[in-house]
């Protein structure tokens, strides 16, 4: 269950030191105030490294805004971005000051060679209301190591400022009206209106200081009409300063009026400072003799069965991995176990196989793994015991290890020893815990510090008893709001009374109970109270082979509203949600999911996500839901979508374990498309055993 | 060499602590919780996670004497990191071919061919495989031979690298160990490929048995100092 939310997602950002020496750029280049690669206002052709996030405040004359920028290829980058706008809209109106989420998009079509510069196009703030909507095609060109110049044109926004007939006709170009919901793509704007021609120069003073000087073609018109923005000079000059590769801060003087204040944090998922991590040293193959090799059998009045099954359970249990049972026979060894300490079950396998090489007579030659969760056997894994002899700390064992292993379903609970190392009983924990609250409503952050004790029964390995009670010490979410009015049930919008209202309160009161039904077939039923906002009853079916990139899976729930007090009384509102699901690995890191289905809200509709994960745990990534609720029932933002990320914390820590924390920023939580959250769905509790997932980790099989 | 692979992490996580101001947990479920995890390691951690073991039983180099090293049962080998400023004794702990794997109580392991290091664990930053069939005919006499370099990047993923090395230099250099006196060569073998190179010094004596040597594992690490005892 998941303790703590975006507080270790944001320890990580101020603990990384980022990129290894070796790994630096010749000129990285610098941030916008919109928190996109760039001059200052105006944007670049540049791109960050791929993979890269960045964090950026930016605030001068009444703009505030916070961006995250993520490297979503070697090309595409994408933001998601929270502003606060005081000159929008006339003060004293009810929407003053403005608080405005956007995304942009950028992709850069030409790499920067020794003649041709690189060029990108952007789309600002293209599925939002429209407040920082604008498009650009953009050139940028490093013609001496000091000096990089960059040119472009801009619709939108960047075509306000003396600006020419849209070259294509395209004139039209329709306005945001503050109130209307916004959120769609905003397909009538795109490369319309004016347009308008931009540009700057950045001069390197030393590696980590750069002057920046541009020329903006953001006019400010709403600004100026609707607030006090002084626009005096299209002209831009601002500094760039990076005292660490990951710290970036900037000071500028803009539009001839104001000062500019930016502070940019990058973090690169793809660097890790603890190298492979701190785990300790494996104990080392044994190599067997060459009679022990030959062997057939071995004398088992000399070496009892469960002498080695003892052995085997007691090594692997220091290495934080439970052996649940162990088949021995003559030529063979299969072994189940529950590998509670590395984040990948390659790298738990390779710790098992090692020590099979130590535990198990000679004549053994063909080891069996059995990785289970939730006391489910995930699948089997069949490794050839003198390959791993011979291809210990030699170049190419991870390829050829993995080329030599061989992946298929778990074998049949009959025939395995149990080891008695499942320990069932009462558990308990007291523990603080702290939460995070970014972009509701208007309030931009909100947090908490507190306690939480939770417990949990384990009655059997597929059957457990879990809950948790909360009590805040220091929090800021003491005030729910105005609940927006909507024609829909509130099935969402509500829950800052529950993080008002419910302190103390119960996070979850669960039984939960995960198995095998078939070959390839899984199921879970969980009843209580869920999650904070719905109690009830949910139950899971999911079909995934062991080597297959696809899965599919169907979940029926029956959710009932619980009282906003969290403690076990319900609301008068229930509902029955479920969808049908497909997950896909496409391999190089990238994974879909498309669920259909009935939300919380009884509307009907489908949720698309697509994600990069990387090998190494993290994941980033995005989803968009529509569903027959129309954007003006939907409400501001039209329709739900959001980015969402996830931190393994080994990464963080360097220490091994299995711990990951996980955060999503939506564009506004609303009421439609809203999905119940049940802690242990079935596809994230299989997929890590199973062969694609197996396979892109193998690099710590011998780590 | 514990502690101070711990004062690592714990650098890595001080502004998790700063910024958050913790408790530790309590409770069998506490420990599932990261930040009562940290909390714990940190304030009792060091001490109790085994970071003393070597230098307690084994000694820290200069607590070590020909006579313990005499009177103990297994072969031992001391491994330093110039770049980190320590030191550990290894055991000997196993082998697979010419390969042995050598490992310290508080969970490092060095595993070395001839003398060449082709392998380590534990360190954060580790030589996951190596090919040193070329060095070690370069310090047979060859002219030249090849490298081979395995590490996992950041994301997982095995880097391979190929170096060409030579020797450089070839000086008559004795070494003393714990009292005793090796007359030994020193060899300055140069590895490069287009993206850099590095220098690895060898102590060898007649019979081909590197005593002392100073080999570059990867960046991150640096140079690992290895004695043979």
């Amino acid at each position: 269950m998941q303790v703590c939310r975006f507080s270790i997602v944001l320890a990580a950002l101020v603990g990384s030191t980022g990129p290894m020496a070796g790994q630096t750029l010749d000129w990285p280049g610098s941030y916008t105030l919109y928190g996109t690669p760039g001059l200052l206002d105006m944007p670049t052709a540049g791109s960050d490294p791929d993979g890269r996030i960045a964090v950026t405040l930016g605030h001068f004359d009444g703009q505030l805004r916070g961006t995250i920028t993520f490297q979503v290829t070697d090309r595409l980058s994408g933001s998601f971005r929270y502003g606060r706008n005081d000159d929008y809209v006339p003060e004293g109106s009810e929407d003053d000051p403005l608080f405005d989420r956007s995304f942009d998009l950028r992709y850069r079509l030409l790499d920067e060679g020794p003649l041709l510069p690189a060029v990108a196009v952007g789309l600002q703030d293209f599925l939002g209301t429209g407040v920082y909507s604008g498009e650009y095609l953009v050139a940028t060109k490093t013609l001496t190591p000091q000096l990089r110049v960059t040119g472009g044109v801009g619709w939108g926004r960047f075509g306000s400022f003396n600006g020419v007939d849209n070259p294509f006709g395209l004139d039209d170009r329709p306005v945001y009206t503050v109130g209307d919901p916004g959120g769609d793509v905003n397909f009538e704007q795109l490369f319309r209106g004016d347009m308008a021609a931009f540009g700057g120069v950045e001069y390197r003073v030393t590696d980590g200081l750069s002057l920046i000087a541009e020329y903006s073609s953001d006019g400010y018109v709403t600004e100026i009409a609707n607030g006090d923005f002084t626009h005096e000079s299209p002209w831009n000059i601002g500094l760039s300063y990076r005292p660490r590769p990951n710290y970036e801060l900037g000071l500028a003087y803009m539009y001839g009026s104001e000062l500019a204040l930016r502070g940019t944090i990058t973090l690169d998922p793809t660097s890790r400072n603890s190298g492979t991590g701190l785990d300790s040293a494996p104990l080392p193959v044994f190599v067997r003799g060459a009679d022990a090799r030959a062997a057939r059998t071995w004398d088992r009045g000399a070496i009892p069965d469960d002498r080695i099954v003892s052995a085997i359970t007691t090594a692997l249990a220091a290495d934080g991995i439970a052996v649940r049972g162990v088949e021995l026979s003559d030529r063979a060894v299969r072994v189940r176990y529950e590998n509670t300490r590395y984040r990948s079950e390659a790298q738990a396998m390779g710790r098992v196989a090692r020590v099979l090489t130590n535990a198990v007579p000679g004549s053994v030659e063909t080891f069996r793994l059995e990785p289970v969760r939730r006391g489910i056997p995930l699948s089997q894994a069949t490794l050839s015991r003198s390959e791993i002899e011979r291809l210990e700390n030699r170049p190419g064992a991870v390829e050829a290890s993995l080329a030599a292993a061989g992946f298929g379903a778990p074998g049949p609970t009959a025939g395995l020893t149990d080891t008695g190392s499942f320990e069932g009983g009462f558990k308990w924990g007291l523990a603080p815990y702290g939460e995070l609250g970014l972009f509701d409503g208007n309030d931009p952050v909100r947090g908490e510090i507190g306690i939480e004790a939770t417990a949990r029964y384990d009655a059997t390995p597929n059957l457990t008893f879990a809950g948790a009670i909360r009590k805040s010490v220091v929090t800021s979410f003491d005030d729910p709001g105005s609940i927006s009015d909507s024609t829909l049930p509130e099935v969402r919008r509500d829950r800052a009374v529950y993080a008002v209202e419910g302190d103390p309160g119960i996070e979850y009161l669960t039984m939960a109970s995960h198995g095998r039904l078939g070959a390839d077939l899984y199921g879970r039923a969980t009843v209580g109270y869920l999650e904070r906002m719905y109690g009830g009853v949910s139950a899971e079916l999911l079909w995934k082979p062991v080597d297959s990139r696809l899965a599919l899976g169907a979940e029926l729930n029956y959710a009932v509203k619980r009282d906003y007090d969290m403690l076990l009384g319900f609301q008068d509102y229930d509902v029955v949600t479920g969808h049908l699901s497909a997950y896909y690995d496409f391999g190089a890191g990238w994974h879909g999911q498309v669920d259909v289905g009935r939300y919380l809200a009884g509307d009907v509709g489908a949720t698309v996500g697509l994600d990069r994960e990387f090998e190494n745990g993290w994941s980033v990534g995005g989803y968009f839901t529509l569903t027959d609720v129309s954007a003006e029932d939907f409400g501001e933002g039209s329709f739900d979508k959001g980015i969402r990320v996830t931190v393994p914390i080994d990464w963080v820590l360097g220490q091994p374990t299995r711990r990951e924390v996980s955060a999503t920023l939506t564009s506004l939580s609303r009421d439609g498309g809203a999905r119940l959250n049940v802690d242990g769905r079935l596809y994230e509790v299989i997929r890590d055993g199973h062969e694609p997932a197996l396979a892109e980790g193998w690099g710590r099989f011998w780590r | 060499m514990g502690t101070v692979l711990e004062m690592r992490a714990t650098r890595i996580l001080a502004p998790l602590l700063i910024g958050l101001g913790l408790l530790a947990g309590c409770g069998p479920l506490a420990g599932e919780n990261p930040l009562a995890g940290l909390a714990t390691r940190l304030t009792g951690g060091a001490a109790a996670e085994g970071a003393a073991p070597a230098g307690q039983v084994l000694g820290a180099g200069q607590m070590l004497t020909r006579e313990v090293v005499e009177s103990l049962p297994t072969d031992l080998i001391l491994v330093g990191v110039p770049d980190r400023g320590v030191t550990a004794a290894l055991l000997r702990a196993g082998a697979n071919g010419p390969r042995e794997t050598w490992i310290s109580q508080d969970g490092i392991s060095a595993t070395l061919e001839a003398g060449l290091v082709v392998a380590t664990r534990g360190f954060g930053f580790d030589l996951m495989a190596a090919d040193v069939s070329g060095i070690r005919a370069v310090l047979r006499g060859a002219e030249s031979g090849g490298y081979v370099r395995e590490t996992l990047d950041g994301r997982d993923r095995v880097q391979r690298e190929t170096f060409t090395c030579a020797v450089a230099e070839r000086e008559a250099d004795p070494v003393t160990i714990l009292d005793r006196r090796y007359d030994t060569t020193r060899v300055l073998v140069v590895c490069g490929n287009d993206s850099g190179r590095f220098g690895n010094r060898y102590w060898i004596d007649r019979a081909g048995t590197i005593w002392r040597s100073q080999q570059f594992v990867l960046p991150g690490l640096g140079y690992l100092r290895v004695e043979k005892l």
